[in-house]
């Protein structure tokens, strides 16, 4: 078996459970048969990827002219190759039984297809896969977050979305030139040779790409404006796909990144930057789902400093810790927004309403907040361990980044599933399970405390793991203390949903918004410009070029019939030369003259006709110009050689001249 | 065999022309039986091609005007294949497509298998007498096309058109004759002329000729800012002649550049490859933000063009650009200019067709007058979804495959240029995503509520065209096999005694 069925089989499974769609009047059994389906399909997806995470195969695809399609599962790849699907499985079982049945054959197979498009990203071994799989990944998220597409509202949100992360995908499309250029081919394998002049321009454009995709500053707002898909796809995207990719390709490639000098300072700097900022962000949102967002961009923050402070092993397990307690909490802030009605905070806290969901929220949530024993808390020490390495300040950095995420993760459990009133809530069985399962999969990695554990996995994956100081620790749990107490405190006074007070600046990524808005205006306009520009300007000049040449064709029509009738004798004594050519020439030049006598009088006509004075001035006076040389030729015409043809060669005589004098 | 794909056209289009009594459903159906006939005597030629043997294969030779040394001389190398395989393809999509056909199908399937035949002969040309006859009569057959079965504008768009591209062709003319007198013995023949390289000498006159050659070409592909012809005639053109003037008219020009220009001129060329260069760059992004300033479909679409040919003309440019040490990204970009045409001719052609199904069925071309038809034509949609993705683009269809090795080629030899340009790719993904939204996304308009989906024979045709957009966008092997060792032989050819050391 070649390692393409995984991908390939994905994409292909998702069109067959799109092509599942059917009326449904609301039928359940529908939900079933498409449920099904897609979870036969990743479940089948993750026997292959077992099988690759063991086997670690290699396949390549031939595209001709010396490109070629290459998939390998190395190390690392085998860690993501097996969480995609994974996490995709329980989405697709929640988003079979809560999502609307209209459509559902739709989103489901659009989930199952984006899963494989990721498993293409994630399998990639040269970079013209990796833009493959980039790409493919970023358009079905279009499809996705436009799922309503009847909905004007949805379909922006997903171009905003589309068109921010396609700009950004551009900068692989730098790298792979520059890779090309000194390696002559796209391999990842081959990375090791690149020189120092396109290590910057390949270190660069994937850094761009990477933080576009990963909503890193100052690309941000677009994952915002992607929560107007269904909450099983804000739970897929932003849990282990679309968001993922971009911290995935800094560990995948992080051995020639961080061969860049300045690659680590960048790194780091972006990440810690996306961290706090992205922190205090979620900390005003008044929408769950949007504080679920930016939670997401800043602990990929944390991931992005991993790598810049080449701690790319912690990275990685903070993608997997990351993925497993992101994807219960927008599943659970689904199932909270069906009850509540509404996405705001303040209408939330349905604990009692729906205790089972709330009690997997808190578990994701305590790991979200970085509490150990739980495996996010592991992932976010060894982090910190690795960014103390490179520089204890930048260590606070994180800790304060900490505080943060702990302060965001106690107000999302503290709104949505705080003890409120007692209110009708229903969550099915499946949507349970699914939220169960990711809860007990988050509660499975605190496993990563254990030394044993930690040893297998940094023995798998071949990466070390930073030992942390033991103060380090002491300063996570004080920070998280901190961070828990206050919003509790902030709580009893009620100050937790009084975002409205907030400046919109700061709610809105402290005016990135406002300015992305800006340029996309700026582009509108610039683009209404430049039309007008090219029908009033540069078609202009080609006007006004007719005009001249009426003008000029006006005043030169006498001593053109002179020349005509010297160029005739010309002709004709040439002709005699080449008789025989001649001969076989006349017939057709004859039957093409009267076509273009006819032809040029026909376009005097006609053009006379056209009303805009404007450019019917200069057109008319060609066409005139035409049609009164093609008269006035006929005046001259011998009979034995056509006008027209000797016009033409009478110019070309004159041309050939002219060559002659030249050389 | 070949001499047959082009003759089998032009007597089907004299016998429609001659014989008065054809009704209009069977001229159309003998007009696509006809066209298809080329179709499959290039496929056979296809089956027969040897990408490993000599550089041009299937030669006919037959002597003309001995005086001048012009000669009937077809013959294909991979490039030229292609492109008369594809060009056969659009104008059996283009005939097979409903249009309006204001009482004159006999005459309008007559023009288009005339612009067939002469397509057909123009790419398969290996005499440039042949080649510059063909070009000019194909702007004749299109003049006719839009003079006799536009929109309303079509006189002035028509005889625009004509004057325009007439004229570019007259300059390209001086150039070819410089070009050709310049051999010893006179001849007309493109492989002598390919291996001698007449004026590879560098000078005046080397640098004047291959001036006026490009500007002409520049005319027909068209290069900013010498495209001002192209829109007013996509327009005003009925939707299946946009078709043809998108996807086979406009290679011409870029045809002509790797045939004549970098074929016969390298040496000077590759002198003038970077500002070549640069003008493709500024038509990239100039005509991807026009385009993304229009409202009006057809002229989005049309823009659109003058972007994807400047993708094309920047890969050729970059291909003859004399770097050094950057043999594969050269022929990258030649692969991906080749492929590109390929790529635009199936997708642009589509993107039209479509355009004119909206039209026979909303009569406007304004977007905003659209609006939510996805609901009610979802057929429509998911052509127009399909098209407008692999114009942007998207990995898994052709563009795709053409704009990459361009781009990562460019990226190689021209970084900057390239960055410069890539800004016209993420603008054209706007501009095709804002079309999608507000004609078929979003609220239902009252116009498109009373809209019916695609008939049988456009679906089949649109299938056809989208399909082999998806196919060579999967596995474009097969394509790559031919036209590869083509870009090779312009790369790698021996250097003939008379080139100066660079």
């Amino acid at each position: 078996m070649t390692i393409f069925a995984l991908p390939i089989g994905l994409l292909l499974a998702g069109a067959a459970v799109y092509a599942l769609e059917r009326p449904t009047r609301g039928r359940s059994d529908r939900r079933i048969v498409l449920g099904g389906a897609a979870c036969a399909a990743l479940l089948a997806a993750i026997a292959v990827a077992l099988w690759a995470a063991t086997s670690l195969p290699a396949s390549s695809f031939a595209w001709g002219g010396g490109l070629a399609l290459t998939l390998s599962v190395d190390r690392l790849v085998r860690v993501v190759v097996l969480l995609v699907p994974v996490v995709a499985l329980f989405v697709v079982v929640w988003g079979a039984a809560h999502e609307p049945c209209e459509g559902l054959a739709k989103l489901l197979g659009g989930l199952v297809a984006f899963a494989g498009a990721m498993e293409l990203l994630v399998l990639a071994n040269d970079f013209l896969t990796l833009v493959v799989g980039w790409e493919l990944v970023g358009a079905l998220s279009f499809a996705l977050i436009a799922h309503h597409h009847e909905d004007d509202e949805a379909v922006a949100s997903a171009s905003y979305a589309y068109n921010l992360t396609r700009l950004g995908g551009l900068g692989l499309v730098l790298a792979a030139g520059a890779v090309l250029a000194t390696t002559g081919t796209f391999d990842f394998d081959a990375l090791h040779r690149l020189d120092s002049n396109t290590r910057d321009l390949f270190a660069a454009g994937v850094l761009f790409a990477a933080a576009s995709k990963s909503a890193q500053l100052p690309f941000s707002p677009w994952l915002f404006r992607a929560m107007a898909g269904p909450s099983a796809v804000s739970a897929l995207l932003h849990s282990s796909t679309m968001v993922a990719a971009g911290a995935w390709l800094l560990v995948r490639l992080h051995a020639p990144l961080v061969a860049t000098p300045w690659f680590q300072g960048a790194a780091i700097a972006i990440g810690l930057t996306t961290a706090i900022v992205a922190g205090v962000v979620a900390l005003v949102q008044s929408e769950a789902k949007r504080l679920l967002a930016a939670s997401t961009c800043a602990q990929y923050g944390f991931v992005f400093a991993a790598v810049g402070a080449d701690a790319a092993g912690a990275g990685l397990v903070h993608i997997v810790t990351h993925a497993a307690l992101k994807a219960p909490l927008f599943l659970a802030a689904g199932v909270a927004i069906g009850v509540a009605g509404s996405p705001l905070l303040a209408k939330m806290r349905l604990g009692r309403a729906v205790p089972v969901v709330a009690a997997t929220s808190l578990v994701a949530c305590l790991a979200l907040a970085g509490v150990p024993p739980l495996g996010a808390a592991w992932s976010k020490e060894k982090i910190l361990a690795g960014v103390t390495h490179t520089s204890t300040a930048l260590g606070i950095v994180v800790v304060v980044a900490g505080l943060l995420s702990a302060a965001y993760a106690t107000r999302f459990q503290l709104l949505v599933f705080g003890r409120g009133e007692k209110r009708d809530g229903r969550s099915s069985g499946a949507e349970r399970l699914a939220l169960l399962a990711l809860a007990a999969a988050t509660l499975a990695l605190c496993s990563l405390w254990i030394p044993s554990v930690h040893e297998w996995v940094r023995a798998r994956i071949g990466l070390p793991f930073d030992e942390g100081a033991p103060w380090e620790l002491f300063a996570s749990l004080a920070s998280i203390v901190v961070g828990v107490g206050a919003v509790v405190l902030a709580d009893r006074r009620g100050l937790l949903t009084r975002t409205e007070r907030t400046p919109s600046l700061v709610v809105e990524w402290f005016g990135l918004t406002e300015l992305f808005d800006l340029g996309a205006r700026g582009t509108m306009k610039l683009a209404r410009g430049c039309a007008a520009l090219d029908d009033r300007v540069v078609d202009a000049g080609v006007r006004g070029a007719a005009a001249f040449g009426a003008l000029l064709s006006r005043f030169a029509s006498s001593s053109l019939e002179a020349a005509a009738q010297g160029a005739t004798r010309a002709t004709a004594s040439a002709a005699l030369v080449v008789r025989d050519a001649a001969g076989r020439v006349e017939a057709l030049m004859d039957a093409s003259n009267r076509a273009l006598t006819r032809g040029s009088l026909f376009v005097a006509e006609e053009s006379r006709d056209v009303t805009d004075p404007l450019v019917d001035d200069a057109v008319d006076g060609v066409a005139d110009a035409v049609g009164r040389a093609g008269r006035s030729s006929r005046a001259i015409q011998t009979g034995a050689i056509p006008t027209y043809y000797s016009i033409v060669v009478g110019g070309l005589v004159a041309f050939l001249v002219c060559l002659a004098l030249w050389r | 065999m070949l001499t047959a794909a082009i003759l089998v056209p032009l007597f089907g289009a004299l016998a429609l022309a001659l014989w008065p009594g054809w009704r209009t459903a069977t001229a159309r159906i003998f007009g696509v039986a006809v066209a298809a006939i080329p179709l499959v005597l290039l496929a056979v030629a296809w089956t027969r091609f040897d990408p490993a043997g000599p550089r041009f294969q299937l030669v006919t030779d037959v002597p003309w005007i001995p005086a001048i040394g012009a000669g009937y001389r077809i013959g294909v190398d991979g490039i030229a294949l292609v492109l008369a395989a594809l060009s056969a393809l659009l104008y059996v999509a283009a005939i097979a497509y409903p249009v309006h056909y204001r009482d004159k199908a006999r005459q309008y399937v007559a023009w288009m298998l005339f612009l067939e035949g002469v397509s057909i002969a123009f790419f398969l040309a290996l005499d440039l007498l042949l080649f510059y006859v063909c070009f000019d009569l194909s702007l004749l057959g299109m003049y006719f096309l839009i003079l006799l079965w536009g929109h309303e504008d079509r006189q002035r768009a028509a005889l625009k058109f004509l004057l325009y591209t007439f004229a570019g062709s007259l300059v390209m003319l001086l150039g070819i004759l410089s070009l050709v007198l310049a051999m010893d013995p006179l001849t007309f023949d493109m492989r002598a002329l390919i291996d001698a390289r007449p004026l590879a000498v560098d000078g005046v006159r080397a640098s004047v000729t291959f001036a006026a050659i490009m500007i002409g070409l520049f005319v027909k592909t068209p290069v900013v800012p010498l495209h001002t012809w192209l829109p007013t005639a996509h327009v005003e053109a009925p939707s299946p002649a946009s078709t043809i003037l998108a996807g086979v008219l406009l290679k011409m020009g870029t045809f002509g550049m790797i045939r004549i220009a970098f074929g016969m001129m390298p040496a000077t060329f590759g002198r003038y490859a970077y500002v070549v260069a640069v003008l493709a760059v500024v038509g990239i992004v100039y005509g991807a933000f026009v385009a993304l300033g229009q409202r009006h479909i057809k002229r989005r679409i049309a823009y659109t063009s003058v972007t994807h040919m400047g993708y094309t003309v920047l890969g050729i440019a970059m291909a003859a650009s004399l770097g050094d040490g950057h043999d594969d990204a050269r022929r990258l970009a030649l692969d991906g200019a080749t492929l590109e045409m390929v790529a635009h001719g199936l997708i642009t052609g589509a993107l039209f067709l479509i355009v004119g199904s909206l039209w026979r069925r909303g009569e406007s071309f304004e977007m905003d007058d659209y609006g939510g038809l996805a609901k009610r034509a979802p057929r429509l949609t998911a052509a127009m979804v399909v098209a407008s993705f692999a114009s942007l683009g998207l990995p898994g269809l052709a563009g795709f495959v053409a704009e990459f090795q361009i781009f990562a080629g460019a990226v190689a030899i021209e970084p900057w240029l390239a960055g410069i340009a890539l800004i016209g790719v993420v603008v054209t993904a706007a501009l095709f995503i804002q079309l999608l939204h507000k004609v078929f996304f979003g609220e239902t308009s009252e116009r498109s509520a009373k809209m019916g989906d695609l008939s049988s024979v456009e679906t089949a045709t649109l299938a056809a065209l989208l399909g082999l957009t998806i196919w060579i966008g999967l596995a474009p092997a097969p394509l790559m096999n031919v036209i590869d060792p083509a870009s090779r032989a312009f790369l790698h050819s021996p250097e003939p005694g008379r080139t100066t050391p660079r």
